[in-house]
């Protein structure tokens, strides 16, 4: 027998309740994440402080490393363009490019920042339904790859290519119904009521303006690999049609996004092991589907089109973790136990629809019971997880919120708190900043005060 | 009416004509060197007039019915010979000078009939046989004609010059025009060096093992007839180890043997000819080379002793374009085939490898897919776990489909079925008579039918795991037969990117036989990059350049396309080099004309360029003469390797700020000398070009190149344009 004192653990309370029993029992305690790709989270912690996102830069190279193998060994000719909308971190991005992603940006910020990160304008699609004048003229001197929302945006091209008296390859978005997805009818122009073709006629008119690609964006989540294989088929038809039709010579086919990441969208039956396809399924039903539908074309003397994907959750959202810190506990009326942590809905946008795996770092003791985790936002939206399973935590204990790359570090809010510290793993295992947590003068960097409320003291006399 | 210019021109085609004529008998291409040629014949002045005399009455006939070409001096070579011959036998007067022009005008007729005859006999070169045809029948002629007054050469080994052994030598080489006399061979011997040191030593050794022969058989020959017969052993031993054959020890000791068998034809020819008081003449030359040739032609494709009859060269050009052609292409004789997949996959098993590919099948390659070292994802049961089943095959070549089978079902993971070796595959019969089998295919997935022609890169079925093969891979070979399993023929994967091991980057290759372990992939091509690169027919490029602290100066090149379809990017020196601009690189070779070292360090900088995307880097060996040097050092570079060698070329390439920066290394290794070393430096900007180049040796910036313009040469109904870039507005 060891005479050592039995450990203390906090008390809890077990209502009996009837009904609450389902076939998958309730227990996800036991589990905890004391490190992240080989590091150890505790040190971090103290280095960098709480909260912190802690990225990992392998799995990012194997994600898409894993991704292009699946696609590359059914398809000739792919190219994969990181959606820069859902993590621009300048270290994020050039893992990827050094990876040979392509940058898919959306706004005239998202360009520049693509440019300064060094990706040749060639290796950028502008996409997006927001283009003005002055990006456009930029992006158009500069050879960038623009993709067409809508007819006014083609007149607008048209003006600014005659201007610069060029030729401007562009690219037609399609919406159509693949009878899988809730169609995305708002972006680009539809098949079905005639409209896109008739702004590839419109197109095929241009003097300035030459159609060589069609780009379509099924949705997001998307968990039916089946709906990419009917998309590609709609596009080929589509593609076949706007070149008998118009004379044009497409020669890229842009399936957007939306494959699915191990995270699980609220609402969603079945755990994420069981219903998110794995890449290589995603790959078959896309690669089979685009070999078929192009089989004739060499015959025709016309290359396969160059198959581009814009997947962004599927690549990032594994490599990014957020480690938080509890800051109070609190019994609630209905007696379900709550804790407030120190990273809320201002940080973990997406925790809104997603419910991101959360373990604590050490083993904790005790009775798992229904706890609710609060941010520490001063609003009552601010809620992190309204229900999960977790034994009684302490003060100072930490916990991490995994899955959580994609859109997080670009949906984020400056809302009363500090955004913190992002560090990156790097394959050696050394640890870097990849940015760095904010402080007042951040916070106050782009403000200007008029000179007469330099001071709080009133500069008037009475 | 002719105006000066076009008279100039006809005069100066004329006379570099006759100098090339005379050069051609000792394979020498320089028209200066024939015209050395030409002085020496003047030792004896009978002979050197006859010869002229012949030389223009040739060149008149050429000229008189047009045949193409005359500044070659391939046309009269025979009929000057044809002079020569008459000269050194008769005095000239009015009526040799008859019967000479009349040789003459035969010959040339003789040369042009007979060289297309065996050319198209089996690519024979014609060499003198038309000479010693003609000869012999003005010769026989001439015994009937008694106005000719008989003329008689004081014989060489009368005036001693060095030792009898090395004055016979120089006699046996000057008589190679009739002018059977030490000086005239030195001055041979001089203009051979000049031409090629390997076909002097050629030259040396082969009339060393003719003379050897020829004294051991005979005892203690006549000196004159060494001297007067003694060119054939040269001639032989030049012709079958440096003209017709890429030289090496192989086509070394062919020589020797050909300058004996040369010794034992001149002693034969000697016996019958001497009774109807004819000369032997080239006669031994022709027929031991001819035999030799013909011979040889018969022989398949080999690693061994390549012989050059399609492009006869000079010993130190066929070495350094074989030289190029190995470093490039791998070894003579490997088929070249696309990988037969999409994406980068493994090798499960490489040549020779100890699993199954052992002769007669050891030529074969084994493919597979690895993630982190394993080939499943988890736990590798089902044969849908692993990454490369069901994944789609091409076909690696062009061809007929021959044989397929697909019903055969898929073991499951570490079983085998012993007995259907190949399992389900796909045999393609290619234009050249091979085979090549892809073995192991997913049952059901075969998507092509028996007769149909394949294009490289067409699906034909899927990777499967049937017949004997413990886990889901493809196989791969080429062979000789129809019947599954014939013997195996070398072959080897072309423009793949190539990588050691997974810690490494990609390398691209040519070449490439990967082993075990190693894995390769379809290089993705940059199409910016091959739109930057463009060099088609006419484009003009306007550079500065500075060399060293020169002044700049402006330099131009252009994209000329000659009749032999070759594509030059030649400059404003005259200086020129072959490219080819493929789908997947632009590739120079075959630098010629004068010394121009703005083309030499372009050419080191930009030699071989892939269009592959991304990061990468690759080796290349470009002719060592491109290697900035000072004339003491090319000096030393030849008489260390004188069949030329390779600059080791390690080359880099990435993009940064809106260009790709090529980079290169190139080291020059000579034995028991001090090797060279300098860095090329490129920047190719997008739609431009390379706008930018540099070349450095350690910190000294050795020579620099900015772009000004790029135009293109106007052609019937376009006009020419002209482009001037951001460097040459300012």
């Amino acid at each position: 027998m060891s005479d050592e004192k039995k450990k203390w653990s906090k008390p809890t309370l077990t209502p009996h309740r009837i009904g609450a029993l389902n076939k998958f029992g309730s227990v996800s305690g036991g589990q905890c994440q004391d490190s992240f790709e080989g590091v150890a989270i505790a040190p971090l912690l103290e280095k960098y402080g709480s909260p912190l996102f802690i990225l990992s830069e392998k799995r990012l190279r194997d994600n898409v490393r894993k991704l292009l193998r699946a696609f590359e060994t059914r398809y000739g000719n792919v190219t994969y363009s990181w959606s820069y909308k859902t993590n621009y971190l300048g270290a994020v991005c050039n893992t990827l490019h050094q990876e040979g992603a392509w940058a898919e940006v959306v706004s005239a910020f998202e360009y520049e920042k693509a440019r300064a990160l060094g990706v040749p304008a060639e290796k950028i699609l502008f996409n997006g339904p927001h283009k003005e004048r002055a990006i456009l003229e930029r992006v158009v001197a500069e050879g960038g790859r623009i993709h067409l929302d809508n007819l006014d945006e083609i007149y607008l091209l048209e003006d600014v290519a005659k201007e610069a008296d060029k030729l401007v390859d562009v690219t037609m978005r399609l919406n159509f119904d693949t009878g899988y997805t809730e169609p995305w009818s708002r972006f680009g122009f539809n098949i079905e009521s005639g409209q896109a073709m008739d702004a590839a006629r419109v197109l095929g008119e241009s003097k300035q303006l030459n159609l060589c690609g069609l780009h379509s964006h099924l949705g997001t989540f998307v968990l039916d690999p089946r709906a990419y294989a009917t998309q590609v088929r709609i596009m080929c038809a589509f593609m076949e049609e706007v070149e008998t039709q118009t004379g044009c010579r497409i020669e890229s086919i842009d399936i957007g996004g939306g494959f699915a990441s191990m995270n699980s969208l609220q609402g969603t039956y079945l755990p994420p092991e069981q219903v998110v396809p794995s890449l290589d399924q995603y790959a078959e039903a896309i690669c089979s589907a685009l070999n078929d539908a192009t089989r004739g074309r060499e015959q025709q003397g016309k290359s396969r089109p160059r198959l581009i994907m814009e997947s962004g959750r599927a690549i990032v959202d594994d490599t990014e973790i957020l480690v938080t810190s509890v800051v109070a506990n609190k019994r609630m009326p209905d007696g379900r136990s709550s804790v407030v942590i120190d990273a809320g809905v201002n940080l973990l946008f997406t925790g809104f629809w997603y419910n991101h795996r959360v373990v604590p770092t050490r083993v904790l003791e005790g009775v798992a019971e229904d706890t609710v985790l609060y941010g520490p936002l001063c609003m009552n939206i601010d809620v992190m997880r309204s229900s999960v399973m977790l034994p009684p935590l302490n003060i100072g204990d930490s916990l991490v919120f995994n899955q959580v790359g994609a859109y997080n570090n670009t949906q984020w809010m400056q809302f009363i708190e500090y955004r913190p510290n992002i560090v990156m793993i790097h394959v050696d295992q050394t640890v870097s900043v990849v940015r760095t947590a904010e402080d007042l003068q951040v916070m106050t960097a782009q403000e200007l005060i008029p000179e007469h409320l330099l001071s709080v003291q009133s500069q008037q006399a009475d | 009416m002719m105006n000066v210019a076009t008279m100039k021109s006809a005069m100066t085609e004329t006379v570099t004509g006759l100098f090339r004529a005379y050069g051609s008998i000792l394979f020498a291409e320089r028209a200066l060197v024939g015209a050395l040629f030409i002085v020496a014949t003047f030792w004896f002045p009978n002979t050197a007039l006859a010869g002229l005399l012949a030389a223009l009455a040739g060149m008149v006939t050429a000229k008189l019915l047009q045949f193409r070409n005359l500044g070659s001096g391939l046309h009269i070579y025979n009929s000057l010979l044809v002079g020569l011959s008459l000269g050194a036998y008769y005095q000239l007067d009015l009526y040799l000078a008859v019967l000479i022009v009349l040789g003459a005008v035969l010959a040339v007729f003789a040369t042009v009939a007979m060289a297309d005859v065996l050319w198209r006999l089996d690519r024979l070169p014609a060499l003198s046989l038309p000479f010693v045809m003609v000869a012999l029948t003005v010769t026989l002629a001439a015994h009937s004609y008694g106005t000719l007054s008989r003329y008689l050469l004081p014989m060489a080994p009368r005036d001693e010059l060095f030792s009898p052994l090395i004055d016979q030598f120089f006699t046996a080489l000057g008589s190679a025009f009739f002018t059977p006399h030490p000086m005239a061979g030195v001055l041979m011997f001089v203009g051979l060096l000049i031409t090629s040191r390997y076909l002097s030593v050629l030259a040396v050794a082969g009339f060393l093992c003719g003379f050897a022969t020829y004294s051991f058989l005979s005892g203690s020959p006549h000196p004159d007839l060494v001297a007067w017969n003694g060119f054939n052993f040269i001639l032989v031993a030049m012709a079958l180890g440096g003209i017709f054959t890429v030289p090496g020890w192989q086509s070394f000791i062919l020589a020797m043997v050909g300058a004996v068998i040369a010794a034992l034809v001149t002693a034969a020819s000697e016996t019958f000819m001497l009774v109807y008081g004819l000369p032997v003449m080239a006669l031994p030359f022709l027929t031991t080379t001819m035999l030799i040739l013909i011979a040889l032609n018969q022989r398949p494709a080999s690693e061994s002793l390549q012989v050059t009859l399609e492009s006869p060269a000079l010993p130190e050009k066929s070495a350094d374009r074989t030289r190029l052609a190995i470093v490039r292409h791998g070894e003579f004789g490997s088929l070249p085939v696309q990988t037969p997949f999409y994406g980068r996959w493994d090798i499960y098993q490489g040549f020779d490898g100890p699993h199954t590919h052992q002769p007669p099948w050891q030529h074969a390659l084994d493919f597979y897919i690895i993630e982190h070292d394993k080939s499943y994802r988890t736990d590798g049961s089902s044969l849908s776990d692993y990454y490369c089943f069901g994944l789609p095959v091409l076909s690696p070549v062009a061809g007929f489909v021959v044989k397929t089978l697909d019903s055969l079902p898929d073991n499951a993971p570490g079983q085998v079925d012993m007995e259907n070796n190949w399992g389900n595959h796909v045999l393609i019969r290619m234009d050249n008579g091979l085979y090549a089998l892809l073995a192991h295919l997913k049952q059901g997935s075969v998507s092509v039918d028996v007769g149909a022609y394949l294009n490289p890169a067409q699906a034909v079925a899927e990777c499967g795991s049937s017949g004997r093969s413990p886990q889901p891979h493809l196989h791969l070979h080429v062979q000789r037969g129809e019947t599954l399993g014939s013997p195996t023929y070398p072959f080897h994967l072309t423009a793949v990117m190539f990588r050691a091991s997974s810690a490494e980057q990609s390398q691209f290759r040519l070449f490439s036989r990967p082993d075990e372990g190693q894995s390769v992939m379809v290089p993705k091509m940059d199409m910016a990059l091959v739109d930057s690169m463009k060099m088609s027919v006419g484009r003009e490029f306007r550079y500065q350049v500075s060399v060293r602290d020169e002044k700049p100066v402006i330099r131009q090149m252009s994209v000329v396309l000659n009749l032999a379809g070759e594509l030059r990017l030649e400059t404003d020196s005259g200086a020129s080099a072959a490219f080819t601009c493929q789908d997947h690189l632009l590739a120079f070779y075959d630098r010629e004309g004068a010394q121009d070292a703005f083309l030499d360090a372009w050419l080191l900088a930009l030699g071989l360029t892939p269009f592959t995307e991304g990061k990468l880097s690759w080796q290349d060996q470009a002719s060592m003469s491109l290697m900035p040097a000072t004339w003491a050092q090319r000096l030393v570079c030849q008489f260390m390797l004188p069949l030329g060698g390779g600059i080791k070329s390690n080359y880099q390439r990435g993009w940064s700020e809106g260009h790709w920066q090529q980079s290169g290394r190139h080291d020059l290794h000579l034995p028991l000398a001090s090797s060279m070393h300098v860095s090329t430096s490129a920047c190719i900007e997008p739609r431009l070009g390379c706008t930018r180049m540099s070349m450095k040796t350690g910190d000294a910036t050795l020579l620099e190149a900015t772009l000004l313009e790029i135009g293109q040469r106007a052609d019937a109904g376009i006009p020419a344009w002209s482009v001037v870039t951001g460097e040459g507005q300012e």
